[in-house]
């Protein structure tokens, strides 16, 4: 065999192994889009697999029907945006100074900084901070205690500590202040990073619910995977009960689940220029 | 240059503490209002958030303003419904109570968390307050379901009522046994030797037939009601409170029975996937695909409309039909079985309330049955409409403002879990109300739960290695379990001697010495 065709049969070996990897990926999606539109009895006699089976969409029809579930996603959604804003302006604000020589004492503030990812003071006296500074019921209690990762802090800092120091330098001998290199040097050289990190903030905002879960009891404030976690964990008999309890059907928990985790996948394709780039960030140290 | 630095960061942090600490002194200050109790006054109730997609505002609905209308007026107070997600209601109501947050009216259904609070002096001690506001609520409770509230001797929670105290039911396809021209069976050998004809002869053509279905659940592992055929029946009451705990792994002839269901195992009559299927969710797909002959589960399991199974059975598999069944005699011929102890939810009160007296106000108004009557069934003739003294839904309770997430709104009736119309009998039939279609069905599978009931032992005083023990040893009962049940027919009598050594000094040996011990407390031997 020529090395010519053995480089091609070399290609579509990898590409068929990538194909049945991305279709492994893909199977738990396809699975509860087909449960959201199927009935009843088709899931829990385990029929459904990959596609529907009674195909009906009352399930749908009852999510989009629920004022709450739409408000909840489009409360989650801008709430997802201003913590990225807050988050990324403190992370962006706390690791560029952090990779400045002239900064005294910048050794002992990121030791301050790691000591927080090591411990943490525990549920209850995060509450009752949370509590004291008049946060609970707001939506501020979603936004400022999570509103810096050290650990992204850190992947940001070693972005920025990878950029050629001389282009600094020259924009300092241009007379730009420290600011100025920031916004008009630094930052657009490190789209990449600026657009990872964001997306991690923002998957993390949109994920996360067990903050909410202990400072939100407004039906309100709720964002939507606290909502999806109330469907899907009524899965069964809970103890004490002995009713015909009303339970959601397991296609209206799937339609849920749809409902609450497509708008984030959406983000993903217009991210994915950056993303990928963005996950050498911090692989090579200069 | 690094010492300077950090000497810096230090008093820069020594100010902060500084700081901070005296701003919370000012708080303190400013957060005492004092409040005459003719004034107006707040009112603040927990209530189950359930998450059902469509569900009107917890705090706004319907019974909300129901129970403001009338409550808050008669009492010049508003009331007022903090969610507690119902899946994380532990969680939640621990982080409550340790930040004074919790509402003025709690509950859960959790004992170990109750005396836990108890123990910590966190609640409200209840007697005088419900001696001088709660007489219909007393009267409607009666000592025997307020004992479960009692701990050291003094009322800390008020429990609701339970009204259905079934539990458990044996159900068996009929459509199979009418085939081989078979009775219903009243004994385990009876019941064996059905499963072996379904084995056999298998009556509904299926393939991959599965005689008994068995899903091992890992909260609550066990064998069903399988055991009371075996245990004796002449246990004395020292004997039933102390032994029929922590798993029945010391429960007489316990061993015999689980010997029963390790020789249907290796017949090749159980499910064989049994220990992998923790939350029963491939039993209920062999159930409705028409594949099991016989099932244990809750009394009304298969007429639940979740999941359905028999539903689902019925448009899968036209013609079957389960019935429910009472195999499992004793010695004595009579069919025990444990169901629930007649006590629902503890309502607790923090001892931070300032509301204790309105609080028990609002639950003694809850129990006037007028106002039971509405909150579990709403407006007559609109929502219901009355036959034979039984209430009638009629479908307006599904959707919409007035949605229950549970059946008979237990979330905000809180003193009665289930229906309750003042009179066991029109329970029972209302009961079968709630399930369109089984009505019949399901009055007889509730008899055939309660034929020979009892309650489980009444422990005044809770088990503390119990609580300290009790994951551990659920997870170790799972797995003796599964080991045992697939275990060579000759070996289980050496591997069960040998696992229930295990179990005893992993923590069963102190679960069992201090029921012992509590028991005799309690009874003064």
């Amino acid at each position: 065999m020529s090395p010519k065709i053995q480089n091609k049969i070399f290609d579509y070996v990898v590409a068929l192994i990538v194909l049945i990897a991305v279709f492994v990926c893909l199977v738990p999606f396809l699975y509860i889009f087909s449960e959201s539109l199927s009935s009843n009895r088709a899931i829990i006699s385990q029929a459904v697999t990959v596609y529907p089976i009674d195909f009906n969409i009352e399930a749908y029809k009852v999510v989009f029907g629920d004022a709450g579930m739409l408000y909840s996603l489009f409360y989650t959604a801008v709430l997802t945006l201003a913590f990225v804003l807050v988050s990324m302006t403190v992370t962006i604000l706390a690791s560029y100074p952090l990779t400045k020589k002239r900064l005294k004492g910048r050794n002992a503030i990121l030791l301050l900084m790691l000591v927080t990812m090591y411990f943490t003071g525990g549920l209850i006296p995060d509450y009752m901070l949370v509590k004291n500074l008049g946060l609970l019921n707001t939506p501020f209690a979603l936004v400022l205690p999570g509103m810096m990762s050290v650990y992204y802090m850190i992947i940001m800092k070693s972005f920025f500590q990878n950029l050629p120091e001389s282009l600094e330098e020259a924009a300092y001998l241009d007379g730009c202040n420290d600011l100025q290199i920031l916004f008009k040097i630094v930052l657009p050289l490190s789209k990449p990073a600026l657009a990872t990190i964001s997306l991690l903030y923002a998957v993390f905002r949109w994920n996360y619910f067990q903050d909410a879960l202990f400072y939100i009891t407004k039906q309100n404030l709720y964002t939507i995977q606290l909502k999806l976690y109330n469907v899907i964990n009524i899965t069964q008999q809970l103890p004490g009960e002995n009713a015909n309890v009303n339970l959601p059907s397991e296609a209206l928990k799937a339609a849920s689940i749809v409902f609450g985790t497509v708008p984030i996948l959406l983000v993903y394709p217009w991210l994915q220029k950056y993303f990928v780039s963005g996950i050498m960030i911090g692989a090579v140290k200069g | 240059m690094k010492v300077k630095a950090l000497r810096s960061i230090c008093v820069f942090l020594a100010v902060l503490i500084i700081v901070l600490s005296l701003s919370g002194c000012q708080n303190k200050g400013s957060n005492s209002t004092t409040g005459t109790t003719k004034a107006h006054r707040t009112l603040s109730v927990e209530v189950f958030d359930r998450g059902k997609p469509g569900q009107p505002d917890l705090n706004n609905n319907f019974w909300t303003k129901y129970i403001n209308d009338n409550f808050g007026k008669q009492f010049n107070a508003t009331v007022n419904f903090v969610a507690v997600p119902r899946a994380q209601e532990i969680d939640k109501l621990n982080v409550l109570m340790a930040a004074n947050q919790a509402p003025d009216i709690a509950f859960t259904y959790n004992q170990g968390i109750v005396y836990n609070y108890v123990q910590q002096g966190g609640l409200a001690e209840l007697d005088s307050d419900l001696k001088q506001y709660g007489s219909t609520l007393t009267k409607y409770l009666g000592d025997d379901v307020l004992k479960y509230g009692k701990f050291n001797g003094k009322q800390y929670a008020v429990p609701g009522k339970r009204t259905v105290l079934a539990t458990n039911n044996t159900f068996i396809r009929k459509d199979w046994l009418d085939k081989l021209g078979l009775p219903l069976p009243t004994t385990a050998d009876e019941f064996y030797n059905d499963m072996v004809a379904f084995k056999e002869k298998n009556p509904g053509n299926v393939t991959g037939i599965i005689p008994y279905g068995y899903a091992l659940n890992a909260t609550w592992p066990g064998i069903g009601t399988i055991f009371e055929a075996f245990k004796p029946s002449n246990l004395t009451e020292e004997q039933y409170a102390t032994l029929q705990q922590s798993n029945n792994w010391n429960l007489p002839k316990y061993e015999q029975a689980v010997q029963y269901v390790n020789k249907m195992y290796n017949a090749g009559l159980i499910s064989p996937n049994f220990a992998t299927d923790k939350d029963g969710k491939m039993l209920d797909a062999d159930i409705s695909n028409g594949k099991v002959g016989a099932f244990i589960t809750n009394w009304d399991g298969p007429y639940r409309t979740a999941p359905g199974d028999y539903a689902n059975l019925k448009k899968n598999v036209p013609g079957a039909e389960i019935v429910p069944c009472d195999p499992w005699a004793n010695d004595a011929v009579k069919h025990p079985k444990q169901g629930y102890s007649p006590n629902g939810m503890f309502i607790i009160i923090p001892k931070t309330s300032k509301n204790t007296d309105l609080a028990i106000q609002y639950l003694n108004w809850m129990s006037d049955s007028k106002n039971t009557l509405f909150l579990q069934n709403g407006q007559e003739g609109v929502d219901y409409n009355m036959v034979d003294g039984i209430p009638k839904q009629t479908g307006t309770t599904n959707s919409g403002d007035k949605m229950m997430t549970v059946a008979n709104n237990l979330d905000y009736d809180l003193l009665s879990n289930g229906i309750e119309l003042g009179d066991q009998q029109k329970n029972s039939i209302a009961i079968s109300a709630g399930y369109p279609g089984y009505e019949t069905d399901v009055e007889n599978a509730l008899k055939i739960s309660l034929t020979d009931y009892y309650e489980p032992y009444y422990y005044s005083i809770p088990n503390s290695a119990d609580a300290k023990y009790n994951a551990a040893l659920t997870s170790l009962s799972t797995q003796m379990l599964a080991k045992l049940i697939t275990a060579k027919p000759s070996d289980v009598d050496s591997l069960y001697k040998k696992l229930v050594s295990q179990y005893m000094t992993q923590g069963g040996q102190a679960v069992y010495d201090e029921y012992v011990k509590n028991y005799k407390t309690q009874n003064n031997k």
